[in-house]
């Protein structure tokens, strides 16, 4: 839209608790909770977990609701402008494009990694693997990306192809705007995530013992794995952490994508129930499917030695690596069915995250420069199809890993504290709270004022302080780095920073051109 | 190994919140747009 044109608005409430789910349910949910489950404490973690999803997870979807709706009153629909409303003061701003850099930084290579499930989810149903060991799926994802060749893929450009393809489609819905595209697309992708995650659900389910000469190799085992609780483990402070943590980067908080979806309601429309409706959302698809899935088959297939080993390899490791071989052993009937429906969930999860930091920088471009839509659009489809190139064809130096832990990690709880202080102190928490109850169908319990106020910022500090000395402070010098990697990890820091330049600069020339006009 | 005693009451009542706050705050979405 024109700054003199109508902003667009969302078709129906159900749409938009979609499209906020959708931004929230991603990757994560299925890989990164379990692991995080099984690693802290088993059925204990949950108690940690629970009282920070209340603590922390629950109070910050609120904020930003409430932040993004009020934001929307006065035109804007990207952080920049949100925080000059609640905030009069020049740098406020400034302080804002930070939430643009993180969705920024983030789609450029989270969308990359979404054409993996795209293209995995096609090679499943083509039966490209099958009967695989872990070196050989090591090979066929390594060479899939690039790094090595292997029989099936001798270069880079069919992951190349399939990341145009993934591309495509995100800037395509991005392009149909706010009703006809992102709502459209939730409305179509989140049921369709939620029948072939509860399809592969009740397949583990049933699926016993599958090889009965390995009695111990059992789903029973592998939901033990992820539930018994380990009460001990509640006495480590890092268990604690762990699970703030896992709250934080379930709810997709911290990167300036709710405001933008919220900045499309109009004063009176709920965001109290519908922020509660998209965080339980988001807390089915992980705790009830998350770890119904990919952990007790890997227990009932691997045993649980080898599944701890596969966990501590990471969230990919078990994506990418084991599930394959899994859906390709010949005791999972109909695993290419499977394996597709797998890959597919995981793809409609990152789709409808993924559209989601696009988001925030087409509705600056909207916003404060009265771009249309289309040319907006065009614009950051130009600028991360360019970025992109070095996340591609630098991945095995590190560069993907760099940017995910600047923006996707650590930039996540800067930008919270700030948005937390900000709306609760700055703004006023009065203000904020009065803010976020108007037009609510249900009122937010009188509790939640005080641990918005007290209780969220504190425990955010605490996080960024936690992850500035336990691992921002190594990452930032560079520890356990080969030295062949050190110029691109170095490129990956110029680019982060080119970016936030760029931001700033523009976020500048807004507001020199006629934001003043606008307030 | 299997599953504890103990596991199952984490499991079970993790599942209970969770699908209770999915049937409670999507009940009161529908109801309220059926108002609407």
């Amino acid at each position: 839209m024109s700054q003199n044109g109508e902003r667009e608005q969302w078709g129906t409430k159900i749409g938009l608790i979609l499209a906020v789910a959708g931004n929230a349910v991603g990757l994560g949910n299925f890989l990164r909770f379990p692991v995080q489950a099984a690693q802290n404490g088993g059925g204990a973690f949950m108690i940690p977990y629970f009282i920070f999803f209340i603590l922390l997870g629950i109070p910050l979807m609120w904020i930003e609701w409430g932040i993004g709706r009020h934001g929307g009153k006065f035109r804007h629909g990207s952080a920049p402008g949100m925080f000059d409303v609640i905030w009069k003061n020049k740098l406020a701003k400034y302080f804002g494009s930070l939430g643009l850099f993180i969705s920024i930084t983030i789609l450029i290579y989270y969308t990359y990694i979404e054409s993996w499930t795209l293209g995995f989810s096609l090679f499943s149903i083509l039966g490209l693997y099958s009967n695989e060991t872990k070196e050989t799926m090591t090979g066929f994802l390594s060479s899939y990306q690039g790094i090595t060749t292997s029989q099936t893929f001798s270069s880079i450009w069919p992951a190349y192809i399939l990341m145009l393809l993934t591309f495509s489609i995100n800037f395509a819905v991005l392009y149909k705007g706010i009703s006809k595209g992102i709502e459209k697309l939730a409305k179509i992708a989140m049921p369709l995530l939620f029948i072939f995650a509860i399809i592969l659900a009740i397949r583990i389910f049933t699926l016993g013992t599958p090889d009965p000469a390995y009695p111990e190799n059992s789903v029973a085992n592998g939901f033990a794995f992820i539930w018994n609780p380990d009460f001990s483990a509640l006495g480590n402070p890092n268990i604690w952490l762990a699970a703030a943590g896992q709250i934080f980067f379930t709810l997709s908080v911290g990167m300036g994508t709710i405001h933008a979806y919220a900045s499309y309601l109009k004063p009176n429309d709920d965001i109290v129930l519908s922020g509660l409706a998209t965080a339980s959302t988001n807390e089915f698809a992980e705790v009830v499917l998350g770890a119904s899935i990919a952990i007790p088959v890997a227990v009932a297939f691997f045993g649980l030695e080898a599944t701890k080993e596969i966990a501590a390899g990471g969230s990919f490791n078990l994506g990418f690596v084991s599930m394959p071989i899994i859906f390709g052993n010949s005791h999972f009937p109909l695993g290419e069915l499977f394996g597709f429906m797998w890959f597919l969930l995981l793809f409609f999860a990152g789709i409808t995250s993924s559209v989601a930091m696009g988001q925030p920088v087409v509705a600056f471009l909207e916003d404060e420069f009265g771009m249309d839509r289309k040319k907006a659009v065009t614009a950051l489809a130009i600028a991360v199809l360019i970025a992109v190139q070095f996340v591609i064809f630098f991945l095995k130096y590190g560069f993907l890993d760099e940017m995910d832990y600047w923006a996707g990690t650590f930039g996540l709880v800067v930008f919270a504290l700030i948005e937390t202080v900000l709306f609760m102190w700055v703004f006023g928490a009065d203000k904020a709270w009065k803010e976020m109850n108007q037009g609510g169908d249900i009122q937010i319990p009188m509790f939640f004022y005080y641990v918005m106020k007290y209780v969220t910022p504190v425990i955010l500090m605490v996080l960024m302080i936690w992850w500035f000395i336990q691992s921002a402070l190594p990452t930032l010098m560079m520890h356990n780095i080969a030295a062949e990697n050190v110029p691109y990890i170095w490129g990956a820091r110029i680019l982060m920073v080119a970016i936030a330049v760029i931001l700033m600069l523009l976020v500048k020339k807004a507001w020199e051109n006629n934001h003043s006009e606008v307030k | 190994m299997g599953l504890t005693i103990n596991g199952i009451i984490f499991l079970v009542l993790a599942w209970t919140i969770i699908i209770s706050m999915v049937i409670f705050s999507f009940y009161k979405v529908f109801k309220g747009e059926e108002k609407k």
